[in-house]
C-alpha cells in the first residue's frame, strides 16, 4: 500500500536550510514557515527553530491548539527551554546532524502508538 | 486589589510581539512572579496606575508610540510608583547602554538572552524594588526620592 511521507512543519524565521535538508534528505515532507498560524491540520509534527523566548510561546500556542502533536525545539538555550516546556524535546543547534531525524522518528513513532494503543 | 496580590511580585511586560509575551509570561509565573502583558503605550499609564508593577519591562520598538518616545514624554512621571523601567528590546548590548542613559531607564534586557537569565536579572530588579521599598519604610515617609541609575546592572 503506498504510504504518504509523514508531514511535518518547520518554524523559522530564517530558512533554517541545514535543518530543512537534513529532514528532506530522511524522507519527510517539509514546509518551512515563520508563523504559527500557517500550520496544517495535516501537519503531523513540529519543528520550532527560533530565539528561545519566542519558541516558548509558539510552542504553547501549538500545544494549545494540538495535544497531540509532536513538537521539538532547535535552540542553545535547552535548559531554559526544558524548564518552561518539561514535555518537549530540545535539541542543541550543533546536534541536529547527529539527533534531529532519529528524534523526529521516535516522536512519530510515540504518537502513531498513542493512537493506535 | 487585595492584600495578597500586592505582596506578590509584579512584573509589566510591554510588547507587541504576542508569542514572546507569552513566552516571558510563563517563565516568570514559573518563578512565582505575577505578569501583566500590555501591547499598547496609548493606554499604559492607566495600567502602571493600577498595577504597580515592581519592573516595566517597555519594548522600546512598538509602533505608534514607541517607548523611546514615551520616555522622552515624560513615562518616568507618569509611574507612580517606583517600578524600575527597564528596556526589552532585540538591539545590541552597546545600543541599548547608551539608549537607558539618554532615556534615564534603570536598566535595558536583550530579548536574545538565554531566557533564564533574563528571568534572573528580573528578580535582582524585584529584589532591589522590594529593598528599596523596605529601606523607604524603615526611613519614613519623606525618604521617597528615587535615584535613576543608568547602568543595565
Amino acid at each position: 500500500m503506498l504510504q504518504a511521507a509523514p508531514q511535518l512543519l518547520l518554524l523559522s524565521d530564517h530558512s533554517a536550510p541545514r535543518t530543512a535538508t537534513l529532514l528532506r534528505a530522511a524522507g519527510y515532507a517539509l514546509s518551512v514557515v515563520n508563523h504559527p498560524a500557517m500550520m496544517d491540520t495535516f501537519d503531523d509534527g513540529v519543528i520550532v527553530e527560533l530565539p528561545a523566548l519566542a519558541a516558548i510561546g509558539i510552542v504553547r500556542r501549538i500545544e494549545a491548539r494540538r495535544r497531540d502533536i509532536p513538537i521539538l525545539v532547535i535552540s542553545a538555550e535547552g535548559e531554559s527551554l526544558k524548564r518552561a516546556l518539561p514535555s518537549v524535546r530540545v535539541i542543541a543547534p550543533e546536534d541536529i546532524h547527529d539527533d534531529l531525524v532519529s528524534a523526529v522518528d521516535l516522536a512519530l513513532a510515540a504518537r502513531q502508538l498513542q493512537r493506535t494503543g | 486589589m487585595n492584600s495578597v496580590a500586592k505582596t506578590r511580585s509584579r512584573v509589566l511586560i510591554v510588547d507587541d510581539e504576542p508569542d514572546l509575551l507569552e513566552g516571558m509570561k510563563m517563565l516568570l509565573e514559573l518563578e512565582g512572579i505575577d505578569v501583566i502583558l500590555h501591547d499598547s503605550m496609548i493606554t499604559l499609564p492607566l495600567i502602571l496606575r493600577e498595577a504597580d508593577p515592581d519592573v516595566v519591562l517597555l519594548d522600546i520598538s512598538l509602533p505608534a508610540l514607541s517607548g523611546s518616545a514615551a520616555m522622552r514624554s515624560g513615562l518616568r512621571k507618569m509611574l507612580k510608583t517606583d517600578g524600575f523601567i527597564v528596556l526589552f528590546s532585540g538591539r545590541s548590548d552597546r545600543e541599548l547602554t547608551a539608549l537607558a542613559n539618554e532615556l534615564g531607564a534603570d536598566g535595558f534586557i536583550a530579548k536574545s538572552g538565554d531566557p533564564m537569565e533574563i528571568v534572573r536579572r528580573i528578580q535582582t530588579w524585584i529584589d532591589r524594588r522590594r529593598l528599596k521599598r523596605a529601606n523607604e519604610r524603615s526611613e519614613g515617609p519623606n525618604a521617597t526620592s528615587r535615584t535613576a541609575t543608568s547602568s543595565a546592572f
